[in-house]
């Protein structure tokens, strides 16, 4: 057996499925989900690693003929799956996959559930379809299961708030999944086909002649659906809902999922609608209102999660800003951003998984002085808030540093001026945070016992460790990630 | 102002992180307005725009505290501003 052929690309979507199926049926049986689990978590992390790089095809695709009156060669319909994977796709994936073991390994420590697992199972396989998808179709159907299982890891909270917060999730989510299948209908009934290079190449043609009214309303459509998706004006309030009312652990996948999600969508909806003049600057807009009322809204926050949760939703307008200016230098430092951004949010995310466990609470008014109680954690958050605020030597500041240039230069030193105060209000917003955890007296919850240490999970605090080695590594040899992400950009072909 | 932050103080609100907000409402509204224009006018005119934009933002503080409130939870509002971009999106884009 050739085992090269055997690890294609459809594997890291379709392994985690199975496995989220076989952990449902074995929910109830405690050592049997572990076990389970555990060897999901080590397959996830490695094949990544270990599958070929290339364009996969389910389904026979390239079935070619002339477009009519020119020499462009077009596939034929069929629902054909595509999915591309290069380094980029790798690096989102491995990324997720490292989040989600997190997540998983943190829920060890309490009583195991198996759909609990099954449904992070389901995020890894739903972010990597659409990370990977070169078709709308099956993008859009992966959009609506990410939506389900993030819904129900809320849902699995167990608390009045999480449950209203979930049902507000998925109404929404429902109605923006049903703009994205408008969207998709309408390119359908227009052009026969949902293959987005295809689609590319005959909108191309046609906006020779000029932009239809068919192609903006369905350009709007799927913009509304990018907006739910990636947390942006006016759904960053339900998306900073999500991940605050979701244990902190998924919370730091959740965010990642977003702002991969957020780069994988745009990829797909500026190869289709770039002819449209006003897009770039639509998608500067409502990114530059993201990350403004994300900071603003964090620094009013008195609950710890949705205050990260806020400067997530900040950061992520942040990546949009880089995207809006569309240039290759922006649109490089914007990718490298929500690489950088995943990784230092999520150690912030963790730590917050680390103080619930000591405190089992949230609210920053009935925390204080865990700083000499909690070993190294405060130090290694400290070190995050560094981190998520753009400092150096970690890897933050070299695209934030590397997004600012760019909208120097592309002519908008307004932009710069106002990402720097981004970045200054949201060290401002985590500093009131660490603050009130550690710094604040009085630590009325805790028992006469744990006065001096307080119990907490070791393997929480190694994961954040790990990534905080990787945000320090990165930092300091930027070039090895973002060579292949400038290749990436290059490849787009409309930048 | 500030008797407006004051009777916030009394209410037991964080004035810190209101303040900082506030700034931010103040740059994005001045540098707004001046892209804006910048873009669509002369620099000239932009400049006077965002020196207009400026007072009048400066007037009305604090911003953030009416900011927060349209921030709210309720599936109400968060459905208006749906609605709301649905429309903008699709004028914005030149489809009607």
């Amino acid at each position: 057996m050739n085992y090269e052929n055997f690890f294609v690309p459809a594997l890291l979507v379709a392994f985690p499925l199975i496995s989220a199926i076989c952990l449902n049926f074995i929910h109830g049986k405690d050592r049997a989900v572990k076990g389970f689990a555990f060897l999901s978590i080590i397959v996830v992390l490695l094949l990544p690693w270990i599958t070929q790089y290339g364009v996969y095809w389910f389904g026979g695709h390239p079935t070619v003929e002339n477009l009519e009156g020119t020499n462009i060669m077009l596939s034929k319909l069929n629902l054909a799956i595509v999915y591309n994977f290069g380094i980029i796709q790798k690096i989102f994936i491995a990324l997720l996959a490292l989040l989600a073991s997190a997540a998983i390994l943190v829920h060890f420590t309490e009583r195991v559930s198996g759909v609990y697992t099954a449904m992070i199972m389901l995020g890894i396989a739903s972010a990597s379809a659409v990370i990977m998808a070169d078709d709308v179709f099956n993008i859009f159907v992966f959009l609506e299961i990410l939506t389900i299982s993030q819904a129900a890891l809320v849902i699995a909270v167990g608390s009045v708030r999480a449950y209203k917060t979930a049902i507000k999730y998925l109404i929404l989510g429902g109605v923006a999944g049903s703009s994205i299948l408008l969207g998709i209908a309408i390119l359908l009934g227009r052009y026969g086909m949902l293959n987005v290079s295809d689609l590319h190449k005959v909108i191309t043609v046609e906006s020779q002649v000029g932009i239809s009214h068919a192609l903006i309303v369905a350009c709007a459509l799927i913009f509304i659906g990018w907006l739910f998706e990636s947390g942006m004006v006016p759904f960053h309030i339900i998306k900073s809902d999500v991940y605050s009312k979701a244990r902190p652990s998924v919370g730091a996948f959740m965010q990642t999922q977003t702002k991969f999600v957020l780069v994988a969508l745009w990829v797909i909806i500026l190869r289709l609608f770039y002819g449209i003049s006003t897009f770039n600057a639509l998608i500067l807009g409502v990114s530059i209102l993201s990350m403004v009322f994300g900071v603003i809204m964090a620094l009013r926050q008195t609950e710890f999660t949705r205050l990260l949760a806020y400067v997530a939703v900040a950061q992520a307008g942040l990546v949009g800003v880089g995207l809006g200016i569309a240039t290759e230098a922006s649109v490089s430092a914007s990718v490298f951003h929500a690489i950088n951004d995943a990784l230092a949010m999520a150690i912030l995310f963790l730590s917050a998984s680390i103080i619930l466990q000591i405190t089992k609470t949230m609210d920053l008014h009935k925390m204080g002085g865990l700083l000499w109680k909690s070993g190294l954690v405060p130090l290694w958050s400290m070190l995050g808030i560094f981190a998520v605020s753009c400092m150096p030597p970690f890897n933050t500041y070299q695209s934030e540093f590397r997004i600012i240039s760019a909208a120097s230069q592309a002519g908008y030193p307004e932009l710069t001026v106002i990402i720097i105060l981004t970045s200054i209000a949201t060290f401002v917003a985590l500093i009131k945070g660490f603050y009130s955890i550690y710094l604040k007296e009085g630590q009325d919850y805790l028992s006469a016992k744990e006065m001096d240490r307080t119990p907490y999970s070791d393997r929480t605090e190694y994961v954040m460790l790990l990534l905080l080695a990787i945000c320090l590594a990165i930092g300091l040899f930027p070039q090895n990630i973002l060579q292949y992400i400038q290749q990436f950009v290059s490849s787009i072909g409309v930048i | 102002m500030y008797e407006k932050f004051f009777e916030k103080i009394k209410q037991g609100e964080d004035i810190a992180g209101a303040f900082t907000g506030d700034y931010q409402m103040i740059l994005l509204v001045s540098l707004g307005v001046l892209v804006l224009f910048r873009f669509f006018a002369s620099t000239r005119f932009a400049m006077a725009a965002a020196f207009i934009a400026l007072l009048v933002v400066l007037r009305a503080l604090p911003l953030v505290f009416k900011v927060s409130k349209e921030h709210s939870d309720t599936f109400d509002s968060m459905l208006f501003y749906f609605a709301l971009t649905i429309g903008l999106v699709i004028i914005l884009l030149g489809g009607i």
